[in-house]
């Protein structure tokens, strides 16, 4: 699929009487397990019909009966023309072939984008934490764009942090399309980088959620979400996560299918970094970069990356020497930086502000980190300084 | 029989006189009280007729119409019911009208005939006549003899009965107030901090807004506490105008003879009302305006409702606050030096990148209620970490409050020489003129301008921030990187805190 094939949004799907009834249904908001039991054996069309006489065995207390009223066939296909939503049915067309097979598949998907951009290549899902630092979001990045690049789906959540990072570096390259699948429906709430993102992929590639839209969220869903995810990737990559936290949902959701996981290290400094670097003392593979995930796919690296332009040396004084010699992996305000240099305020104030100048440190919020050496050259670059 | 006496009524930090005028003619025996009272002056009729009654006097066996003059104004508050016992006493003949022509009233009875204190003598001793004397609950003297030369006070209605027809003596003044010793919170007792304390000392020096941004446990509030003992005293003229603000809202006024600014730290419950002032009909001053020449405090910044944070606009620019309302508009000072405290996110952990645990959705909301114009008001806004424990343990005792005080008074002597009343309030021309950048310094401002992590006005604050960090240092040339590195620093708690930050 080339990237010149897919400008321009979709036009807006016409949705059969099947693919109505399996919307609504998947509208009553039922967990994922009843929704299949619900289809099971049946044709959409069939099953809400029975579910309104009261014919379904798997509504036996009556209750989904009262909640399926007639006019939420309209309703539902009302909002998913509103967001230009298709519906997808398990072993109906278009519906993701890695999932098909998979015994917690959803029994209905709601796609925006293209169906059919998980075809061709294999797909890797990246994952994180939502409360990531400066390295993993770069780590993230540069994971993203280089698989993209080399033909590789990025399968991710959406969520802020590693998810939206992810995606970001996939944006950044021209290569296999991304794909989103959201813990909440396509119509719910996302702060404004969440949305621009969401919609970018959804020009590029494929967003994808089980919950019909105009339902309610739920915080399960999103860990449920997360076996979408595994199902649908040929490895899992963990840039960071805490101890516990969503990103162990796919890790266990990958492990029961069999889907291999790596991870990629971190300081042991860092608290966003103890979950990946537990996994990788249980023996998960190590990543650094693209080229190690695109080794563990067994796929060498067919075009190398463009050289990007290393960082101009910077004329640093002495005091910025010993401020960057002070970091460890670890965040640190300026605080711990005077602490650590026996410098004062003042002067560690002007060291931060010429190494962040020159690229080497960034801050978030006051606590200043470290630019991992190797990335340096991703994401924005900083313009010339006024230090050399 | 008629009678008229003097006295006052509070409208927010004003007094404004009040003529009280007492009728008595044949009727059943009965006491209407006209002339727009509000419910504590209607309630006075059944104090006022106990307390003569208690006093050993004799109550009229006629009607009685109490009229208060001008009866255009809203008339409020128990002060009122001293002068109308006093203009019945005269109307029923148990005084002569030349026994009170001298004076004016103000003060609370009980049934018993007691005088009791009410808030607000100073703005009514204030408003009364030239040539009136305050006759005052004997627990108000010393506040009264603020604002008038000449003050009586008494204890009980037959005292002072006693006094106006000669029968008796005034009794002794109480003794003068008691000036408080010093707060003990002292800057020598935070360890460590180093950049909190430093941004202490530059909000005090150039009367900036000060944000901390911080995890529980980390500080802020002990800090924002020993920020009035950085502030220089209080000048003579604010020191009259702030003893109104206290006097008026029933606040002890002993703390501010001394000189010392005021600090008000109100919980984040707080209504705008209760903030901002009004409320009653007679404009009860908020707490802006007890902080008025002072520091307001605001802990917890982020569990303030958007309502009442809003409501700190008006007076964060003008200084001023004028409270509207359908019957009356009052405008009661507030020029304050704002410190807030707030979490970075609900669990606390937020700005430490990778720590916080929250959910999209809780943060983007804490976010949203903060968002916008108020956090444009802080010049400085900085991240405080737990203290090191090799600090809290182990570490040298920090600079005294009297240090810092020394340099801040020198700092707020240069600004002065500027023209304006601190360097937060300097004009972008005149930041251009007598605050001149050198070229080290223009180019780092310029950077952060180029890469967007400065607005116009961003850089603007940043501006007067380097000054007043210059001032400190003794610097008077053109501002050098340095301290505009260090101005950048802080306000550094909100640099690159956006979500799309880093990412995008």
């Amino acid at each position: 699929m080339t990237p010149s094939s897919s400008a321009g949004p979709p036009p807006s799907p016409v949705l059969s009487d099947d693919e109505r009834a399996a919307a609504a249904l998947a509208a009553l908001g039922v967990s994922p397990a009843r929704l299949r039991r619900l289809l099971d054996g049946w044709e959409p069309v069939d099953a809400w019909a029975a579910l309104q006489t009261g014919d379904h065995p798997e509504d036996g207390n009556g209750a989904l009966r009262a909640a399926a009223r007639p006019e939420l066939l309209q309703t539902v296909a009302r909002r998913c023309a509103a967001r230009g939503l298709f519906v997808l049915l398990r072993n109906g067309p278009g519906y993701p072939a890695a999932l098909a097979q998979d015994p917690e598949a959803p029994a209905v998907l709601f796609g925006s984008g293209r169906p059919a951009a998980l075809a061709g290549g294999p797909a890797v899902a990246v994952v994180g934490t939502r409360s990531a630092g400066v390295a993993g979001r770069q780590v993230a990045g540069v994971i993203g764009e280089e698989l993209a690049a080399h033909g590789v789906h990025v399968v991710s959540g959406l969520a802020l942090g590693i998810d939206l990072a992810a995606h970001l570096g996939t944006l950044r390259a021209t290569g296999a399309s991304p794909v989103a699948v959201l813990g909440s429906p396509h119509d719910a709430f996302m702060t404004s980088a969440q949305r621009r993102v969401c919609d970018a992929v959804a020009l590029r590639g494929l967003v994808l959620s089980e919950q019909a839209p105009g339902t309610m969220g739920a915080r399960w869903r999103f860990a449920s979400r997360n076996r979408i995810m595994a199902a649908l990737a040929n490895l899992v990559v963990v840039v960071e996560a805490h101890e516990s936290g969503g990103a162990w949902y796919t890790v266990r959701a990958a492990r029961r299918r069999g889907v291999p996981v790596a991870a990629v290290p971190g300081s042991l400094a860092n608290p966003a970094a103890a979950g990946t670097n537990a996994l990788l003392a249980a023996g998960a593979s190590c990543v650094r970069d693209g080229a190690d995930v695109l080794a563990l796919l067994g796929l060498s690296r067919t075009v190398p990356p463009a050289r990007r332009p290393r960082t101009a040396a910077v004329h640093t004084g002495a005091d910025a020497q010993a401020v960057l010699g002070a970091f460890g992996g670890e965040p640190l305000t300026a605080d711990d930086l005077a602490r650590r240099t026996g410098l004062g305020f003042a002067q560690v104030a002007l060291a931060l502000e010429q190494l962040a100048a020159a690229g080497r440190v960034r801050v978030t919020g006051g606590w200043w980190e470290r630019t991992p050496p190797r990335l340096r050259s991703a994401g924005s670059q900083p313009s010339a300084t006024p230090f050399s | 029989m008629i009678a008229s006496v003097a006295s006052a009524t509070l409208h927010g930090v004003e007094g404004r006189p009040v003529q009280v005028e007492v009728h008595i003619s044949t009727g059943l025996p009965a006491l209407t009280v006209v002339g727009l009272p509000d419910t504590a002056v209607r309630e006075a009729r059944d104090r006022v007729r106990a307390a003569v009654l208690s006093a050993g006097l004799a109550w009229p066996q006629n009607r009685v119409t109490v009229n208060l003059a001008p009866s255009g104004v809203r008339k409020n508050g128990a002060g009122l019911d001293l002068p109308i016992a006093i203009g019945i006493l005269v109307a029923n003949n148990a005084l002569s009208p030349r026994h009170v022509e001298r004076f004016a009233f103000f003060g609370e009875l009980g049934l018993d005939g007691s005088l009791r204190a009410v808030p607000g003598v100073i703005p009514m001793a204030d408003a009364v006549a030239p040539g009136q004397v305050p006759v005052v609950p004997h627990a108000s003297v010393n506040e009264a003899r603020l604002a008038a030369p000449t003050v009586r006070g008494a204890r009980t209605l037959g005292e002072l009965c006693a006094a106006l027809t000669g029968r008796g003596r005034w009794p002794d003044p109480p003794p003068p107030f008691q000036l408080p010793p010093v707060p003990p919170a002292d800057l020598t007792d935070v360890r460590g901090q180093w950049v909190g304390r430093r941004a202490l000392e530059v909000a005090a020096a150039g009367g900036h807004h000060l944000l901390f941004v911080g995890p529980p446990g980390s500080g802020k509030t002990m800090l924002a506490s020993r920020l009035v003992g950085l502030l220089p005293p209080l000048g003579d003229e604010e020191i009259v105008q702030v003893l109104r603000v206290h006097s008026a809202a029933g606040a002890p006024v002993e703390a501010v003879l001394a000189g010392r600014p005021p600090l008000r730290a109100p919980h984040h419950g707080a209504t705008d009302v209760a903030l901002v002032g009004g409320g009653s009909s007679w404009m009860r001053p908020g707490e802006v305006s007890l902080a008025h020449g002072g520091v307001l405090f605001l802990d917890e910044l982020g569990e303030f409702s958007t309502t009442v944070l809003d409501a700190l606009r008006q007076p964060l620019e003008e200084g001023v606050v004028r409270v509207t309302r359908a019957r009356a508009v009052a405008e009661l000072p507030a020029r304050f030096l704002l410190v807030a405290a707030m979490n970075p996110c609900p669990c606390g952990e937020g700005t430490v990148p990778g720590a916080c645990r929250c959910t999209d959705s809780a943060r983007a909301r804490y976010e949203r209620r903060l968002s916008g114009p108020l956090l444009d008001r802080f010049d400085l806004s900085v991240v405080l970490a737990r203290p090191d424990a090799g600090d809290v343990l182990r570490g040298a005792p920090g600079e005294t409050t009297a240090a810092v005080a020394e340099r801040v008074a020198a700092a707020r002597a240069v600004a002065a020489g500027r023209g304006v009343r601190c360097n937060a309030a300097l004009e972008p021309e005149v930041l251009r003129t007598r605050a001149p950048l050198s070229p080290s310094g223009t180019a780092l401002l310029e950077h952060h301008l180029a890469t967007g992590a400065l607005s116009a006005r961003g850089v603007h604050r940043v501006w007067r921030v380097a000054r007043t960090v210059a001032d400190l240092s003794g610097h008077d040339g053109a501002l050098c990187e340095e301290h505009v590195a260090e101005a950048l620093h802080l306000r550094s708690a909100r640099r690159g805190l956006t979500h799309s930050d880093g990412v995008l």
